[in-house]
């Protein structure tokens, strides 16, 4: 299981081009999604915590709907969203160049 | 033939049992008897097909990314979650929706951060992705320590749930309900392995699914498919009436909001640090199945408590006025049983069978996938790893996995019994709590942080373990609700936020001050890991079956 250094590949993988581009385009999508999740489900716990009365206000005049349970059902919808924003961009952009990228360093 | 023998003594109790009683739990045991008798048939064709390390601890590769995602919900989507929940929902409204989101955000997380290296990294544990540049001793023993104890955690919740749920549904005797639980975990998984856990928890969670999704049609088919009308009716009847529409006035203080906020942390970083739920990833083939996985993991799960949320609602309307349900006041069996009493009231004996059926087949599956990420923490982490030094040998690892998983099973039988008179409820909250604070850290670090050190890990991982044990012990739920002191030394009932900040602290600082020459050799392996984490190029390709 460990890593082998003397591997041969190693040093070219880390200066070849498409690994850098695949490192920036991984990092450019996965880090705005973790901050959307982290964001949503602490802000609405902090909602929770600091604003109760409001999140137990009805929607609409009449409704017993209240935005809590909207904003609740939001996050998770919000997850589901962000799970298929990532893998319709892990499709798209991230597995052509891993393609590439594997054919390129075949030994 | 050793199998069918064990079958047949395993669900004698229940035989013997099921004629002296009540004919309305006949139903559900002749139902629950079924189950058993498929999955034991499952175990059985299994056998044939594990006979490697690798088979039973990942059913040799070769499950896809639809089934493993459906396996990773069934292993979630425990009998707390499914009673627990609805109970909470009904008792509370809005708050047991927000717990329940709680269970869902980590996955995400597990998708994005998590899913695609772990798989490219490791074989059969999160301690094999831990430890690829790190000391293989130290990190295993660590990691393989935090794995045991959130399995325990677990495991312990589980079997006393089962043996009090049991009680109810079936009339059987708390003892039987916890020996035939251990008995038939322990079966499926020293003959079965991997692949006849993975198909158990398949079938539950198609079961469980589609009985919650039958509940939930059944309510809102009595509100016109309308949320508002539904929860129109509830806030009618419930005693706290329009406060269940938002969140309980319990939450307005300064500590209750950092008890929210860490519980918030807990539920959804330990989501990311559970072994039975890491172990998952390595029965695909690629990293690609993996991030599949995640994927429909997260839309079952999410799908789950939005039903659960459902049968809260529908619960509080439907039971409320009954009092059928009811005895001197209270719900007969505590709330934990709403969803079971609402599946009488929308289907009669023949419903409330299924549902308790399901409910126990429920508990089953996941205390066998418990068991598993057990036996193969001790045996490829403790025994394969440190003891034997990673020297190949097939046939003393596969001996060695027997005999943890029946010790486990016998442990987890004792445990159950011992536990019988305790209130278990917080040990799935600690289960994740421990998760996040000990085994999430050091994975996270290890594949992210190229300045993570085998000092740093141990201390942070280490740290945060004991932190998050001894806070729970002098929190409320162990130092008030267990000992019966008048009064918590810390007020906070889930330590997570605590302990994870302090996990990360320490592997920052101790990693930091590591001048060490081994400490140099490990960050400077950091790009060679990366390399295979990012690409998947250099691991180990498991064929299908």
């Amino acid at each position: 299981m460990s890593p082998s250094p003397e591997s041969p590949n190693s040093p070219n993988i880390l200066e070849h081009p498409l690994y850098i581009q695949l490192l920036k385009t991984r990092k450019k999508i996965t880090r705005p999604l973790t901050i959307a999740g982290l964001l949503s489900y602490y802000g609405l716990i902090m909602a929770g915590a600091f604003f109760p009365k409001e999140l137990g206000q009805p929607l609409y005049e009449g409704s017993v709907t209240s935005w809590g349970i909207v904003l609740g059902f939001a996050v998770i919808i919000g997850c589901l969203v962000i799970t298929s924003i990532y893998v319709y961009y892990a499709n798209k952009y991230i597995e052509p160049i891993l393609k590439q990228l594997k054919e390129q360093v075949k030994p | 033939m050793k199998l069918m023998l064990a079958l047949l003594l395993s669900l004698c109790p229940l035989f013997a049992y099921a004629e002296g009683q009540a004919p309305d739990h006949t139903l559900a045991i002749i139902m629950f008897v079924v189950f058993v008798a498929i999955t034991l048939g499952i175990t059985y064709w299994a056998k044939n097909r594990t006979k490697s390390a690798a088979d039973f601890y990942t059913a040799g590769g070769g499950i896809t990314g639809f089934q493993n995602g459906l396996a990773i919900a069934g292993d979630y989507m425990s009998a707390a979650s499914f009673l627990g929940i609805a109970g909470l929902v009904y008792g509370a409204g809005y708050d047991g929706l927000i717990y329940a989101i709680g269970f869902l955000v980590g996955w995400p997380l597990v998708l994005l951060l998590i899913a695609e290296p772990l798989r490219n990294l490791g074989r059969y544990t999160f301690a094999d992705v831990a430890s690829f540049r790190l000391q293989q001793s130290p990190i295993r023993i660590l990691a393989a320590s935090g794995s045991l104890i959130t399995v325990a955690f677990y495991l312990i919740a589980q079997m006393v749930g089962a043996g009090k749920l049991v009680e109810l549904l079936f009339g059987l005797p708390y003892w039987v309900a916890v020996v035939t639980v251990g008995v038939l975990m322990t079966l499926y998984v020293v003959f079965g392995g991997m692949l006849a856990t993975t198909w158990v928890q398949l079938i539950k969670a198609v079961l469980l699914l589609s009985g919650a999704s039958l509940i939930a049609f059944l309510v809102m088919a009595q509100f016109g498919f309308s949320f508002e009308q539904l929860f129109a009716s509830a806030v009618g009847v419930h005693k706290k009436g329009a406060a269940i529409m938002g969140p309980s006035a319990l939450v307005t203080s300064p500590v209750s909001a950092i008890s929210a906020i860490s519980l918030g942390v807990a539920l959804m970083f330990g989501t990311a640090g559970l072994p039975h739920i890491l172990m998952r990833f390595f029965t695909v083939r690629d990293a690609v199945n993996a991030r599949k996985s995640v994927v429909y993991a997260t839309g079952f799960i999410g799908y789950f408590y939005i039903l659960t949320f459902i049968i809260g609602f529908g619960a509080i309307v439907l039971l409320i006025q009954h009092p059928d349900f009811f005895k001197d006041g209270a719900l007969i069996g505590g709330t934990n049983m709403v969803a079971i009493h609402l599946s009488n009231a929308l289907g009669g004996e023949l419903l409330m069978g299924f549902i308790s059926a399901v409910a126990f087949a429920t508990i089953l599956a996941v205390v066998a996938g418990l068991t598993l990420a057990g036996s193969t923490a001790i045996c490829h982490d403790l025994y394969a790893k440190v003891v034997l030094k990673g020297v190949h040998d097939e046939k003393k690892e596969m001996f060695a996995s027997k005999i943890a998983t029946v010790g486990l099973g016998i442990m987890a039988v004792g445990l159950g019994i011992i536990f019988e008179k305790q209130n278990v409820a917080f040990m799935v909250g600690l289960a994740f709590c421990v998760a996040a604070s000990c085994n999430f850290p050091i994975l996270l670090l290890s594949m992210y942080w190229k300045g993570l050190t085998t000092r740093g890990a141990l201390w942070g991982g280490g740290s945060g373990l004991v932190l998050a044990l001894v806070l729970v012990i002098i929190g409320p739920t162990v130092w008030v609700d267990a000992l019966g002191n008048k009064e918590a030394i810390i007020p906070i009932k889930n330590p997570a936020l605590f302990s994870v900040t302090l996990a990360f602290f320490m592997c920052w600082l101790m990693s930091k001050t590591d001048k060490s020459a081994q400490a140099a050799k490990e960050k400077a392996l950091f790009d060679e890991q990366n390399i295979r984490a990012q690409t998947g190029l250099g691991i180990h390709v498991s064929g299908s079956h």
